[in-house]
């Protein structure tokens, strides 16, 4: 008896695959039944938990002005704390309301000194944390790099680091899909050990299927 | 032997004339760099004694800022208390030639943090008092010249901003210019300005002849107050503009460092002030020039007690002047 070429094999299937080409088969059935049924209904069903994806800040350009006759780069120390501080108010401030549907107090309100901590936990708190969007099924941010400005004194000792970036986050939602947009800018002063936030300007446009808000804040009495 | 002695003796002295030679050498280098040292320091003390600015490591000086008065509103802003607090702006009247350094210029800017608020009173520099112009009391240094404005108007000063001719020139042009707003023609040869009224863009040199112009007008000092006020208030707009980020605010705090004499104040001090400014619409800042009477050493006019008054509780001028 001759071998057969494979390629004149008969196809034979074992009864494992047709159970699965069956259940694939019944799966689509159900699915196209239940689509039509949904068709011009509003959905009851809970956004499915796709996941979540924060964001982490690395630094971008680093510019210097110095009040005294040279510059000296920003020390790699510092440039880490307030580079983490930063990452921490987009934790608190965005990332915690998304997830968790509220802000931590003291997460969010150590990172401000006290010439700025009244009004960021008081009336621009809503502008500066998605506290309004809520707790959301899921969300994924990207951000800019960081720009780096800092203002040294005459005898190059650091008084200002500044951070800006953006921060886009597309989250889904019950009532649909949010973009949120941040345009970020802190200005942190040393405090002690730390570096807080001492000044901040934050421009968010939280866009859904049916409206865009935009909201700015200015903290340190500029308006 | 006694050769050996005598060639032993002989190379001794050529040694010894070799080191006092050389030792004469390195004296005679260290007394010339030692009175080149001398002379240089010398030379730039005279020339700061003549009022000459003197540049020196960071830059030339443009302007000194002065704090008067600890008000807890000027040392606090920045989300602190927000009283009202005072600041005096002078241009004096130093430069080559022209020593003394008088407060032609005399600008009182109250501001009100909490109202976002400011008005700004020229003050005459002919205004009589304590039996002198008041423009003298800068010849005793910005901290008299902020009592004596202090004392007429009746508020304490917080910060007396002074700059002279040269400063003057020197910061119009360290900011890129400014853009005026002139009110009427101007051709006056003795202050060199020449403008057409209009929007009109100045270099340092231009600024100061606008703010020097009183020939080409019947009242004088009086229209070129004003004048000065209108410049004040058109570079406060331009820089409000331009200071929409923090590398913005950085890049101008640093050449105020570098180019400001700073008398009780920090950098700190002058970002704080400065976000106060720059949170002030100049749109809405009342430039008001002080009522007077009279010639020569001018008298308060009848409506100047009432306008001090008002201007003085809060900073801000709300009654019809």
């Amino acid at each position: 008896m001759s071998p057969v070429p494979l390629r004149n094999r008969p196809f034979r299937t074992s009864s494992a695959t047709t159970g699965v080409a069956c259940a694939v088969v019944l799966a689509l059935l159900l699915a196209s039944c239940g689509g039509s049924k949904a068709k011009g209904q509003p959905s009851t069903t809970k956004p499915k938990v796709l996941g979540v994806s924060t964001a982490t800040l690395k630094v971008g350009t680093v510019d210097i002005e110095s009040a005294g006759a040279s510059s000296i780069p920003i020390d790699p120390a510092t440039g880490k704390t307030v580079l983490a501080t930063a990452q921490k108010y987009i934790n608190a401030a965005v990332f915690a309301p998304l997830g968790q549907g509220q802000v931590v107090a003291h997460d969010y309100s150590v990172l401000f000194d006290a010439s700025v901590k009244p009004a960021a936990t008081g009336a621009d708190e809503n502008a500066l944390t998605d506290l309004d969007v809520g707790k959301v099924a899921s969300y994924s941010a990207k951000a800019t790099p960081v720009a780096l400005s800092a203002l040294e004194g005459g005898f190059g000792e650091l008084v200002y680091i500044a951070t800006n970036f953006d921060l886009t986050v597309k989250a889904a939602a019950t009532t649909g899909p949010l973009t949120l947009t941040h345009h970020i800018e802190l200005t942190f002063a040393p405090t002690g050990k730390d570096w807080l936030i001492t000044a901040y300007r934050v421009q968010s446009v939280r866009k859904s299927a049916i409206s865009t808000t935009t909201t700015t804040a200015k903290g340190g009495t500029t308006p | 032997m006694n050769e050996t002695a005598a060639s032993e003796v002989e190379a001794r002295r050529k040694v010894k004339t070799r080191l006092v030679r050389r030792a004469k050498r390195v004296l005679l280098v260290l007394a010339a760099a030692t009175t080149a040292l001398v002379l240089g320091c010398l030379g730039i003390f005279a020339a700061w004694l003549a009022g000459m600015h003197v540049p020196i490591a960071s830059g030339a000086t443009y302007l000194r800022v002065e704090k008067i008065a600890p008000l807890s509103a000027a040392d606090h802003v920045g989300g602190g208390p927000s009283s009202p607090f005072f600041i005096l702006l002078v241009g004096n009247d130093s430069r080559p030639g022209v020593g003394g350094a008088r407060g032609d210029a005399l600008h009182v800017l109250g501001v009100n943090p909490a109202k976002h608020q400011a008005t700004m009173i020229d003050i005459p520099r002919d205004t009589c008092w304590n039996g002198d112009k008041i423009n003298a009391g800068n010849t005793h240094g910005p901290r008299a010249q902020a009592n004596d404005v202090g004392g007429l108007v009746g508020v304490q000063i917080s910060y007396v901003v002074d700059v002279d001719f040269a400063g003057f020139t020197g910061l119009v042009d360290g900011v890129g210019g400014v853009d005026v707003h002139v009110p009427t023609q101007m051709h006056d040869a003795y202050s060199g300005a020449y403008f057409s009224p209009g929007l009109q863009h100045m270099n340092g040199t231009q600024a100061l002849s606008f703010s020097r112009d009183r020939h080409d007008f019947p009242t004088s000092d009086i229209v070129r107050t004003n004048n000065q006020g209108l410049l004040i208030l058109d570079a406060m707009r331009q820089l409000r503009a331009k200071m929409q980020n923090a590398p913005s605010e950085f890049k101008l705090l640093a050449l105020l460092g570098r180019h400001a004499q700073l008398d009780g104040i920090g950098i700190k001090d002058l970002y704080r002030l400065g976000r106060v400014a720059f949170s002030l619409n100049p749109d809405q800042i009342q430039n008001i020039t002080m009522p007077y009477t009279g010639g020569g050493c001018l008298g308060l006019g009848a409506a100047a007690p009432g306008l001090f008054a008002d201007f003085r509780d809060d900073g801000v001028v709300e009654s019809p002047h």
